[in-house]
């Protein structure tokens, strides 16, 4: 079959109709001339040929019309046909048209709100061109149980030397800046980047430019590039600002661009970007192993993600020299890629695609809803739709018409569905507390627009099949002699409809005992005890400028000032600061050697998370003591040098010893005296892998804290902590005022209550929870319309039916149980089979279940009484109609 | 379909009507009437094609890509769609005459021998 000319001529025939009907009328016309010619030529009068031309040929529409079927015109023009009778009906019968549209509109809205978010986290995040060429490289170290962290200087140079696979490739760390231009000082959030970062996203400024490869040089790095959303807060849009030095961290830096608005990586509130800058010094292969970058690049066009991974495997293996080879080895170590959006969204990931498999039976349920009303519908216009087939309609065109119908009906389902879709997303940024979409925007791109396109026609298609189907399997014979009494309507429609109502019945309870379990798993998490007392405390982070704080001795005697003032506030119980705090999403950890106990060969040697904290970090946290001593005001510069571990730690190392007294160290001369060891806490997440999509680190490792006081340099900024008797809200002006009574230009950000920070952690599941929720209520109450819609049909043509029963003695508590019961029977089925189905599919996800079985009784025992009640609601109005039948009017209702 | 002067078309006759129209066709470009007549002269007025079955066919094959027409002036300087076979259609006519000349005589034998 030649399918171009086919659809050529199918386009040809709707766009140009006209011309192709005037063209064949023609031709047949001028066949009935040449005919005419041939007979007058034998000796007819030219009007007598004529007309028996005409006698002969006979009809021509007939003609024409076949000449139609066999371009294949026809359908098509039965489906425009069907689009304008189907527009008729729409206005003609405003209730089913509202329902129906409704419904679908709900249906598709949920998908396109869902799919708009998965287009904007990771199919097309936000600034980046071509998105699937940009990775992530990472580092894991699967001995140690690392499997996800930054990588180093080293690792990356790996990535930038390898231009047959990578086209770019870019360095980036986190750095605040302190901009003391303003009115008061400003924590800008800064990403030090080299020079190539906005060529791996194919990212263009605004206006001016990106830094050139001679300012990614040491001590050349005073340009900025400034993020939208700053330069439109801090400098009025001003175009001017192009050129303007600032002040950031007390040095002067130009500012040489802006970026568009929707550029903000690799944070979504990212301020600003300066030159990292690296001295060569860095790209030492001593720092193989010491990873605290974020490293992006962008591969060859044409380079497939699997291609360079399989790369990254070979560049793994090039070890510098035999020593970093025999650790490699031992901890097994490698660097690897990630998709770009899989590192930033990982989290988002799992419950998002919940959420779509939720939106998708929602839908399911709308079409199914559409198609018993259609059904219905359709029961009522069998004896129309018999005669047109009586009278030679071809089924083709029937069911084009009725595709046609049912099109209409998608369009504006599909329009309304998109202005819901829209209200949805605002009402969902809206409700969703600041974290987990800061910065989002969900666009309404082609690609949502042509999916959501594409979940209409295929909700025409299965909603419109089934009322199509039906009716092609009924010949006309049987449909007039039906329709001929106004009996019950046919059986097996309304078996058939019964069937897709115990089917959405179904779906509905497996999303509702779907979203108990998963609240009940939520609430288990959040009931998970972190280690520490996360009541009344408050956190919040600075960063101490290098120009201003030049020595250890200036950023200890800063750090002890300000918590010795907090301390002194009223309502401070305690306060404390370290490096990292917990549920920031951020960790840390190095290998270390303990005193005595040399790495034997093959081994990677011990390895832990590591902490820099003053001694009131634990005591502000509550992080309980186990053995020995906290830190104290005496652990200072020049005393001995030691260390507080966890009992994982402990545990781990020195299992049925005691390790108060044992020293570690990090291959240096000094050595740190294990004097306490404390309880474990969780530190990215309340339960499961400790891991984060962000730079963290996993495992739940061992934890050792090294004080600052002690450490030169690790005093340079971090969190300060402040444990308040009133409630942590009491203690935020305390730190600002603490940190402004010894340096005024000082900004402190980032501050949030220590609780607030457990729940943003759960930010991602609870989303879904909420989410789920929603739409299993979506689903549970479009079931419950269909079953309405059923029932009431099925009261309504059985109308005859109760009179007769009444008049013959039956009470209406009868008919009412009558009614009752068929619903209940609908509503058993669902739920039996939505408990077999719900289970399956849960036991395919039970791993996103904490500690709740994937048969959970709760959840589905609930859900199926809750289903048992809202069918018995849906069927008590109807039932109730039936109940009020007349005997008298229902025997003459006829 | 296409009428015996006498008797029904049988479904031995049926896509015939194709093949004749190529074959006509064969002889170069002409309008509707003209096949019909060529078909019914040569068969020496035994096969009359109606125009509800030409037409028809003529545009199916048309789509199929067998035919392609155009709009010319006929001998009495009317206008008339013309058509003519494309390569396809050559080919095919060539493959349909052969089994066509196959069938007709095994069936030749098969009634002789009978």
């Amino acid at each position: 079959m030649n399918f171009r000319s086919r659809i050529q001529s199918w386009t040809k025939a709707l766009l140009r109709r006209s011309r192709v009907e005037r063209e064949m009328d023609a031709e047949l016309r001028s066949h009935i001339v040449a005919y005419a010619e041939d007979l007058a030529r034998g000796g007819m009068p030219e009007e007598e040929a004529m007309r028996r031309a005409r006698i002969e040929f006979g009809s021509l529409e007939r003609v024409k019309e076949e000449c139609r079927e066999a371009r294949g015109v026809h359908f098509v023009e039965g489906l425009w046909q069907g689009l304008r009778f189907g527009l008729r009906m729409v206005r003609k019968s405003p209730g089913f048209t509202a329902v129906a549209v409704l419904t679908l509109a709900l249906g598709i809205g949920a998908n396109t709100a869902v799919f708009s978010i998965v287009n904007a986290l990771f199919l097309h995040p936000a600034g980046v061109t071509h998105p699937r060429q940009v990775v992530v490289e990472r580092a894991r170290y699967l001995k140690i149980g690392l499997y996800n962290i930054p990588v180093s200087v080293p690792d990356f140079a790996k990535v930038r030397d390898s231009r047959r696979f990578f086209a770019s490739a870019a360095l980036e760390q986190d750095a605040n800046f302190n901009y003391t231009g303003g009115d008061y000082p400003v924590d800008f959030g800064g990403s030090r980047v080299s020079w190539e970062w906005f060529d791996v996203f194919g990212a263009k400024p605004i206006l001016g430019r990106v830094f050139t490869p001679a300012e990614d040089q040491p001590n050349a790095n005073h340009e900025v590039v400034l993020s939208y959303g700053a330069w439109e807060r801090w400098f009025g849009s001003n175009p001017n600002a192009i050129g303007r030095t600032i002040q950031l961290n007390g040095q002067p830096y130009r500012i040489i661009g802006v970026m568009g608005p929707d550029f903000h990586w690799p944070h979504p509130n990212t301020d600003l970007w300066t030159p990292l800058a690296l001295p060569p010094t860095q790209y030492s292969v001593q720092n193989t192993f010491n990873e605290s970058y974020l490293a992006v690049a962008r591969l060859q066009p044409g380079v497939t993600f699997a291609q360079a991974s399989a790369y990254m495997a070979v560049l793994s293996k090039r070890y510098a020299n035999a020593a970093i080879q025999r650790f490699a080895e031992a901890s097994q170590w490698s660097i690897f890629l990630m998709p770009f959006a899989d590192h930033v969204f990982g989290d988002l990931r799992t419950p998002i695609m919940i959420l779509a498999g939720a939106v998708a039976f929602v839908l399911l349920i709308a079409c199914a809803n559409i198609a018993g009303l259609l059904l219905a519908k359709a029961a009522g216009r069998s004896k129309e739709l018999a005669v047109r087939a009586a009278l030679g309609a071809s089924r083709k065109r029937l069911i084009a018409q009725a595709l046609g119908e049912n099109a209409s009906l998608g369009i504006l389902g599909v329009l309304a569905g998109l202005l819901l879709s829209q209200l949805g997303l605002h009402a969902l940024l809206f409700a969703e507390p600041k974290g987990l979409a800061t910065g989002m925007t969900f666009p309404l791109d082609g690609y949502v627009l042509g999916f959501t396109a594409l979940a209409g026609i295929l909700a025409v298609l299965v909603f419109g099949s089934v009322p199509a189907w039906h009716m092609s399997r009924m010949g006309p014979y049987h449909a007039l002699r039906e329709s001929g009494r106004s009996s019950t309507s046919s059986r097996g429609r309304q078996n058939f409809r019964a069937w897709l109502v115990a089917g959405e019945l179904a779906l509905g309870l497996v999303l509702l005992a779907g979203t108990g379990a998963l609240l009940k798993s939520l609430a288990r998490i959040a009931d998970v005890n972190p280690g520490f007392d996360p009541h009344g405390v408050m956190t919040a982070a600075l960063s101490l400028p290098k120009q201003q704080y030049d020595t250890p001795a200036k950023q200890n005697s800063f750090f002890r000032t300000v918590l010795d003032r907090l301390r002194e506030t009223p309502g401070i119980a305690d306060a404390g600061a370290g490096n990292l705090i917990p549920f920031v999403g951020t960790n840390s950890s190095a290998s270390f050697e303990i005193q005595g106990k040399p790495t034997p060969p093959g081994s990677p040697g011990p390895h832990g998370d590591k902490r820099f904290v003053t001694p009131g970090y634990f005591t502000s946290f509550g992080i309980p003591l186990l053995k020995g001593r906290l830190f104290t005001d005496d652990d200072r510069k020049g005393s001995q040098l030691v260390t507080v571990i966890d009992d994982n730690l402990a545990r781990q190392y020195w299992p049925n010893q005691n390790p108060i007294g044992q020293k570690i160290g990090n291959g240096g001369k000094t050595w740190a005296t294990v004097v306490g060891i404390v309880g474990h806490i969780r530190f990215t997440t309340l339960a499961g892998e400790e891991s984060s999509s962000v730079m963290s680190q996993s495992g739940s490792k061992g934890v050792y804290y090294l004080c600052i006081y002690q450490m030169p340099g690790t005093a340079t900024g971090g969190y300060l902590i402040a444990k308040s008797s009133g409630g942590a809200a009491s203690a935020e002006s305390a730190i600002r005022q603490a940190v402004r009574s010894v340096d005024p230009n000082l900004p402190v950000s980032d501050m949030m209550p220590m609780e607030t920070r457990i729940a943003a952690s759960l930010g991602p599941q609870r989303f879904a929870a909420n989410l789920l929720a929603v739409f299993a209520g979506l689903a549970i109450l479009l079931a419950a319309v269909g079953l309405y819609g059923l029932i009431s049909y099925s009261v309504a043509q059985r109308t005859n039916e109760f009179g007769i029963r009444m008049a013959l003695g039956a009470r209406p508590k009868d008919v009412l149980r009558l009614v009752l019961l068929q619903g209940a029977r609908l509503a058993v089925i669902g739920a039996g089979a939505g408990v077999v189905a719900g289970i399956i599919l849960m036991r395919a996800m039970h791993s996103l279940l904490y500690r709740v079985s994937y048969a959970d009784p709760l959840s589905f025992i609930g859900a199926a009484v809750l289903l048992m009640l809202i069918a018995l609601l849906a069927c008590y109005v109807p039932a109730r109609r039936a109940m009020r039948v007349d005997p008298m009017v229902a025997l003459r209702y006829e | 379909m296409m009428s015996l002067n006498r008797e029904r078309s049988s479904d031995l006759i049926q896509g015939t009507l194709d093949m004749l129209i190529l074959k006509t066709l064969a002889r170069g470009r002409a309008h509707g009437y003209a096949i019909a007549e060529s078909i019914h002269q040569r068969s020496e007025d035994v096969l009359r094609v109606e125009e509800s079955a030409l037409y028809p066919a003529l545009h199916r094959l048309e789509l199929h890509g067998l035919l392609a027409s155009e709009w010319g002036a006929s001998e009495n300087k009317r206008r008339a769609k013309y058509y003519k076979l494309t390569a396809r259609g050559r080919k095919f006519l060539g493959a349909e005459s052969a089994h066509w000349n196959r069938m007709t005589a095994a069936i030749a034998r098969v009634m002789e021998t009978a």
